[in-house]
């Protein structure tokens, strides 16, 4: 569902979704693996990385909304979206507030 | 009351009187005005494009030229077989019956880098809609509107059309604007101008018709002819000085074809700014307070534009084009220049280049026109999917293809509906069938599964959607 890592070094952690679609179900399953592995990591940025990810529920806009509220603004981004995702994203008007790209 | 309230109160009494009149006037009778106008303003297609192109300091006095033979012919062909009047579609099978009937008086804001043709434009729409109509200018183009629309209501006279069936304002004032836009007489606004106008026209509480400000993005895909279109892009970015809003603002291409590109561009004559050049351009391009394109340029020609920008570009150059990285406020060049200025993408990957089009289409340009080179359709389909513009044209000139006519079927328009996306209530080429109100005659014909289905079920709780559909849709 999600895979995260944690560079001590930059203290950022990066998601990874082996999930290609994060449906309602999926983004569920990964909302709570991710404040697992956030829970005592000691991260100050998060990065989703959404490389091969072709479907996106508003179950994970919100997964997206609550990572980036733990850390702070600017401090939360989204990489590698399909142009599908990002459009998302923008239509949403999540683009400018979560780092988009 | 104030003197714009008293001149609106006037022009909007005589339009009054001239929709009366129209209410008597057949399609015949209709048609052979529209006919007459469209003949006077062909006939002054010359004389009104040198006028616009003296008065405002804009654009290409031949390419004025084809504008108001766009406006006149190639609109008069698209609109002269259109019922516009009484009965216009009859159905024996569903028992409905459409009457035209016209919505009023018409204002009509015309832009000043399009004068004349947009008032030739939405002269010909309205009187096809047997709709008054009153033309309020742009103040630097106020001269050549008004020659236009007295061309066009003398025409009209001679047809026999009511008196103040064109009107125009012939020392426009903001102030004027407003009153007309506000005065409950007006059924409907033409607004054809820059986003504040817009938007004035949409607050007024009259019905409006607007478009949306563009920022073009196009794509080159791998699979296109390159040198087709590269002489296409320079076809429509020169055309009037790039004073078209459908006009191309930003090329896009994957990095594996980049240099072929920008090689074809140079090879046409278009000149690629270094970065200091950039940095000089955008000082005098754009406004740096409001982000908005600087009005000294726009309808330049490309030695007008490199003198105010201290620039030295080869003689004969015919569009400068900026290497940007971005898309935002960081980037100004990246935004709409009507102009024959291009910003240019390099991207890594289709992705990343899709993605860079998304962005421009997002920061001005939404609901308006969007513009592929491909031969691939499943390419072309992947971007129109994507890509949230009214138009996308394909292997076209941009300006000359989003307004329709020429290299497509899309109606003749000088007015581009954006969609909600550009706060417009369309996103189609506006023309004469907007500019009509449509009464239904509704026979009876009773829906014979909802006759048969006894509707006292729909009150048992008992049974569910299923059950009730399956007795809904039962063949008797």
């Amino acid at each position: 569902m999600i895979e995260c890592k944690i560079d001590k070094e930059s203290r950022t952690m990066l998601c990874r979704f082996p999930t290609k679609k994060m449906d309602t179900s999926a983004s569920t399953e990964a909302d709570k693996d991710f404040l697992r592995s956030f829970s005592g990591a000691g991260a100050d940025n998060i990065v989703f990385d959404l490389e091969g990810v072709t479907y996106v529920a508003s179950g994970f806009l919100r997964l997206c909304v609550s990572a980036a509220g733990k850390v702070g603004k600017g401090k939360f981004s989204v990489i590698n979206t399909d142009p599908q995702i990002m459009k998302v994203y923008k239509i949403a008007g999540l683009d400018s507030v979560l780092n988009v790209s | 009351m104030s003197k714009f309230d008293e001149k609106a109160g006037e022009l909007l009494n005589n339009a009054a009187l001239a929709s009366g009149a129209f209410e008597m006037f057949d399609q015949e009778k209709t048609d052979r005005i529209v006919e007459e106008v469209y003949k006077a303003g062909f006939n002054a297609r010359i004389s009104l494009a040198r006028m616009a192109c003296e008065e405002t300091g804009l654009g290409v006095f031949e390419h004025k030229v084809i504008k108001n033979v766009l406006a006149t012919q190639v609109v008069y062909e698209d609109i002269k077989n259109e019922k516009t009047a009484g009965i216009i579609s009859e159905n024996e099978h569903t028992g409905i019956t459409e009457i035209a009937q016209p919505l009023g008086p018409v204002l009509a804001v015309i832009p000043v880098t399009n004068p004349t043709s947009t008032v030739m434009f939405k002269i010909l729409i309205s009187l096809k809609t047997r709709n008054p109509v009153i033309i309020s200018p742009s103040p630097r183009a106020a001269k050549c509107c008004s020659e236009a629309a007295r061309i066009c209501y003398d025409a009209a006279l001679r047809a026999d059309a009511p008196e103040y069936s064109v009107q125009w304002i012939e020392e426009p004032a903001i102030e004027l604007t407003q009153a007309l836009m506000a005065h409950r007489g007006i059924a409907m606004i033409l607004a054809t101008g820059g986003p504040g106008l817009v938007k004035a026209a949409y607050s007024s509480g009259t019905p409006a018709l607007g478009v949306g400000p563009g920022n073009v993005p196009v794509f080159i895909d791998e699979s296109a002819d390159i040198p087709y279109a590269v002489r296409n892009i320079i076809l429509s970015k020169t055309f009037d000085n790039g004073t078209i809003c459908a006009s191309e603002q930003a090329i896009v291409v994957e990095k594996k074809i980049a240099d072929r590109v920008k090689s074809e561009f140079e090879k046409q004559k278009c000149y690629f700014l270094s970065p200091d050049e950039t940095a000089r351009l955008e000082k005098i391009a754009v406004d740096p307070k409001t982000g908005i394109m600087s009005p000294a340029i726009v309808g330049q020609p490309v030695a007008v534009i490199a003198t105010l920008a201290g620039i030295s570009v080869p003689s004969g150059t015919k569009i400068i084009i900026a290497e940007q990285e971005g898309v935002g406020a960081a980037y100004p060049l990246s935004g709409e220049v009507l102009a024959p200025v291009l910003a240019f993408y390099v991207r890594e990957d289709l992705k990343s280049a899709i993605k860079t089009c998304i962005d421009l289409n997002y920061l001005g340009g939404l609901g308006h026109t969007a513009s592929i080179y491909a031969n691939n359709d499943e390419r072309i389909k992947e971007f129109a999917e994507i890509i949230n513009a009214g138009r996308i044209v394909v292997n076209t000139p941009s300006a000359q293809g989003a307004v329709g006519g020429l290299f497509n079927d899309l109606h003749p328009s000088f007015t581009l509906g954006c969609g909600t996306w550009g706060k417009n209530i369309t996103t189609e080429n506006v023309t004469a069938h907007h500019l009509l109100n449509i009464k239904r005659i509704c026979r009876r014909r009773d829906n014979l599964k909802w006759s048969a289905f006894p509707t006292e079920k729909y009150f048992d709780g008992s049974l569910n959607t299923d059950d009730l559909l399956k007795e809904f849709h039962k063949n008797y």
